[in-house]
Formats: C-alpha cells, structure tokens, sequence
C-alpha cells in the first residue's frame, strides 16, 4: 500500500510555533491491544488523531497455493483453517462454489444436508459475535462481562462439539452433503440451548443498552458515516452498523436462506454509526440467529444427507459468496476438469473493513483507537492473502484494468522478456 | 445523579446462587460428547489390507504406508499424530473398519517418536519396524 506523506512546515527558526504540530505513533505490530500482528501509523495532534494508515501483510500463509496441491475434500479442511472463529463458512463457500459447477450438471445437494449446515452457520454466528462481545467489554475495561458472555457461550459450543465431533475446525461438511447426521437428541438439546441462550442475550441487551460503563466508552466513539462506509465498501455488521441493510444471506441467498428461511430473515441494522451501534446490531443479530436455528430444526425435512459427487469437477469458473460473522467472504473458484483445484481465491470481511478503522479512528483520541479497531471484529490471520505487483519505476503508479486475453498475453510477453523465469 | 451498575445484580447472584462453572480438570475427568469425538487413532492390524485408502485421504500427509509382513498388499498405515488435524477423513475411507477414530484426547508426550502409532497390537513387532524405518524417515523430514 502506497504510503501517504504529509507536508509538514519545515522548521526554520525552532520556535514552538512553527515545530510540526502531529507525532506518528506506530501501533504494532506487536501490541498488547492487537491479538494478531498489524501495523497503523496513528499521526496525533496532541492526544487527537489525524491520520491513520494501515499496512497489512504481517501473515501471509500461502494457503491459496497449497489449495492447488489438495483434492476437493482435503481442500475443505484446509480452507477451514484459514480462520478459527468462522471456519464452516469458509467449507461452506467453497462446497457452495464446487456444488455450483455440479447443479449444471444435474447434480443436487440433499436439502437436510443443506438444513443441517446452516444451523451449524448460524450456531457459528451465535458463538462468533458472543466471543466479540466478551472481547469488547475487555477492551474497554469491563471484564465482568467479559467472564459471563464467555461463559453462556459455552452452550453453543458444546453444541457444536456434540453434532461435529470437533470443538473448533469442525470438518462436517464434504462436497455432496455432510459427513453426520444429526439424531432426534441433538435436535432437542439445540432448541432448549438456543432458548436458555436467548434469555442470557436478552439480559445482555439490557445491559449493554442502560449500563453506563459501555455507554460512556462507546457511544460517539468510531463514527463511520453511512455515506462513508459506502464509499469504503464495508460489509458486515460493520456496514449494517452504518445504517446499510447489506447481507448476503438475504440479498444473494444460499445454503437453506434460499427456502422458506429468507421470509422471517431480518437485516438488523442501527443508525448511530458508532461503536454503540455495532455493539447493538451484532447482540441483536446473535438473538436473530438463535431464532433461525429453532425454526431450521422444527422445519428439518428427513431424507438422506449425502449424495456421492463425481471425483472430477467440470472446467469452469465460479464465485461464491457468503455472509461470515464479519461480513462478505467470497470464493472463487476456477476447476479444469480435474479432482484438484486450479486456483482458489478467497477474500476475506476484514479486508473490506480494514479501511474503514481509518476513518473511524480520525477525530478521536488514542485511548479509543482499541476499542474502535476492536469494532470491526478484526481478523489480521484470515486476510493477509494477496499479491502486491510493483512497478519498476515506483514513482509512477499505474491501475491496469484488464481483460483475460490482455492478460495473457502480456504474461507471455513477461515470460518472453525475463528468460530467468523460463523453465 | 448516577444510576446503579445494572451488572451489580448478575455479578451477586454469580457469587452466591450460582453452581460453580469450571471444572478442576486434571483432577477430575473433563467434559467429552457421549459419542463421535474424533481423537486418537486405533489401528486394528489384522483387518487393514493395505490398500492405501487412508494414505490417499489424509490432508495433512499424516499417514505414511511402511512395508509389512501382516498385510495382504504388503504395505501398512503409520499415523503420526503430531501432524494429523483430527478430520477423520482416513476412518471414512476405510472399507474394511481397520482404522478407528477413539474418544482418547489426552496426547501430549516428550518426545515426537512417542505422537507416531505404529501399531496398538503386537508391541514386539513395533520395536522392529523402528529400527529399520525410523533412521531414513527422521533424514526426510
């Protein structure tokens, strides 16, 4: 990322007037308030900051290239791994691009499997932004209820533990269906955990809305205007939070959302464009979530969960997308008739947030920057997953916009220009 | 004037009235789900024919196939548990029921020999099979 400089009035005499008024403060990549390493540059005017520049790019994994050594299905537990926290999204996005290329060619996924996987969607959604909440209140020094959110989130993940067999990467789903049923016990356990969750959620709501310790912290802290966040292509709750009624699971349904599910669907969103309001939209988001996974077990249909694929998916290209805790995560997909990827691109919510921090943080002082960053539910780990092209001659900096045959062509001319990359 | 702490109540009743919600684990037996916790392997030897089904499906290269007088092929799963990720994927692959994911999670050892199963039924048979694989295995990896 292109690194701005601010002119600053030189100084020439020395006297206090004319010294530059900002500081630059470097926060991370090692810092206590960041889990994961990232780096921002906070320019402050006193205790007030001016500008803010992220870099990322601190945990460049190479799971993309790594997908294209794997089959199918051992792509699906490696995509899992590219996040803890919402790990079946990622599987779900990529079977929802690979089951995408096999429906043209009369292939279909059982609609309990489908069923089965969004419960466990959304009692991931559930978990995720109760972790976020307790991470929250740590942040701005509420640990109380930081020990009792994490606590009442136990339930969906023991939950989740029971039907998958795995406490965090769960590994259930397989391209054609998934790999467990679920018993007439582990219905009814979900529905009498999903009730006690929502009544714990409800006593959370209360208290976020009256306790003064988390008004005083959060509300006019991160203002992110709607017309802003459009700009800056926020997803997520982050965008709902602006004000945006954005989600994928209603605008572009997938999985079960495509049923009957997407009539009693809301798009929670709140108005105060602040930290507040993400506090607000993602409890009530979570209370949303507990009541799609009652209705998804009452209205479960029977038949079988598995319809075994083919081994070699056709040649095409595909893009899915999902809605993550966070936000938008798109797959794309490109297969070439074989049982192994050709190339798998994944773009995670917190690239699409990550820009917004910057905004947010402008006009507040240092001791909120936590907080602020902490709104987005950032997730450094998941998105650093790209590749910078840099011009030889840095100074002029270029946008190329092209189509695939250009493209080729000039990676011919490339190859034809740099002998040393030949093979 | 201020308003009093709505967490005051929750924070009492958590004090007093509440059961207590951690365990004391080491000293007590932790929490598992009655069935389908994926955890340690157990390879039944007799039953495994060799056909490399396991090998073929595990993701993270956890299972190396080593040569083996028992089988019908000539050829046996070894499964290093430092590497596997607990998919169970290998267990579904198998036809003949040889390979078993068990409720066992309690793996933790000193040294990374001690992660690799060999085989859970004939011990004598392990002690052999270490002196003539591990040596070239360790210069690989």
């Amino acid at each position: 990322m292109a690194k701005k400089k601010i002119k600053v009035a030189s100084p020439k005499t020395g006297c206090a007037a004319c010294m530059p008024n900002t500081m630059e403060i470097p926060l991370g990549p090692q810092h206590p308030a960041l889990k994961e390493p990232e780096h921002f540059l906070l320019e402050v005017e006193g205790e007030i900051i001016v500008n803010v520049t992220p870099r990322i790019g601190y945990v460049h994994r190479g799971i993309e290239k790594l997908a294209e050594t794997k089959t199918y299905s051992q792509n699906l537990t490696l995509v899992e791994r590219v996040c803890g926290i919402c790990s079946h999204v990622h599987s779900i996005s990529l079977v929802n691009a690979v089951e995408g290329i096999l429906s043209k060619h009369d292939f279909e996924v059982p609609e309990r499997a489908q069923y089965i996987r969004t419960i466990i969607l959304e009692l991931e959604r559930v978990h995720s932004h109760i972790l976020w909440l307790g991470i929250a209140a740590h942040e701005i020094g509420f640990d109380t209820l930081f020990m009792l959110s994490w606590r009442d989130r136990e339930l969906s993940m023991d939950l989740l533990e029971e039907i998958t067999g795995n406490r965090v990467n769960y590994g259930i789903n397989e391209i054609g269906g998934i790999r467990r049923n679920m018993t007439k016990e582990q219905l009814d356990k979900t529905i009498k955990y999903m009730h006690l969750t929502i009544e714990r959620l409800d006593r959370y709501v209360e208290i976020c809305l009256k306790e003064d310790t988390i008004r005083l912290r959060t509300q006019g802290v991160g203002i992110l205007l709607p017309s802003k966040a459009k700009e800056l292509c926020t997803c997520g709750p982050t965008a709902r939070a602006s004000g945006l009624a954005v989600d994928i699971r209603y605008d572009d349904p997938y999985s079960a959302y495509k049923g009957a599910l997407r009539d009693i669907l809301k798009v929670v969103t709140y108005d105060t464009n602040d930290v507040f309001s993400r506090v607000v939209v993602r409890l009530i988001e979570t209370i949303e979530a507990c009541k799609y996974i009652i209705w998804l077990v009452e209205n479960m249909p029977d038949g079988p969960v598995f319809a075994k694929p083919p081994r070699k998916i056709p040649e095409a290209k595909i893009l899915s997308r999902t809605e993550a805790p966070r936000g938008e995560l798109i797959h794309y997909l490109w297969s070439n008739n074989t049982n192994k990827p050709y190339r798998l691109k994944i773009t995670t919510p917190t690239l699409a947030n990550i820009l917004s921090v910057s905004e947010m943080l402008k006009g507040d002082y240092i001791a909120d920057s936590t907080i602020s960053l902490a709104s987005i539910d950032p997730c450094f780990s998941c998105e650093d997953r790209m590749i910078t092209i840099i011009n030889k001659d840095r100074r002029k900096s270029k946008v190329w916009t092209w189509n695939f045959d250009q493209l080729r062509k000039y990676s011919r001319e490339w190859n034809a220009k740099n002998k040393r990359w030949k093979k | 004037m201020t308003r009093p702490a709505v967490i005051i109540w929750e924070a009492l009743r958590n004090a007093f009235s509440r059961k207590k919600a951690t365990i004391d684990y080491p000293f007590e037996p932790g929490v598992k789900p009655a069935v389908g916790l994926r955890g340690a392997h157990y390879l039944d030897i007799t039953l495994c024919t060799g056909c490399r089904a396991c090998e073929r499906a595990c993701p993270p290269i956890a299972i190396v196939m080593v040569p083996s007088e028992i089988t019908k092929t000539g050829k046996r799963p070894v499964i290093n548990l430092g590497e596997c990720i607990f998919c169970g994927l290998c267990e579904d692959a198998c036809r003949y029921d040889a390979l078993v994911l068990t409720d066992y999670i309690e793996l933790s050892a000193f040294k990374q020999d001690e992660m690799i199963i060999y085989s859970t039924e004939d011990p004598s048979l392990v002690k052999k099979e270490e002196a003539t694989e591990e040596s070239p295995k360790e210069e690989e990896s």
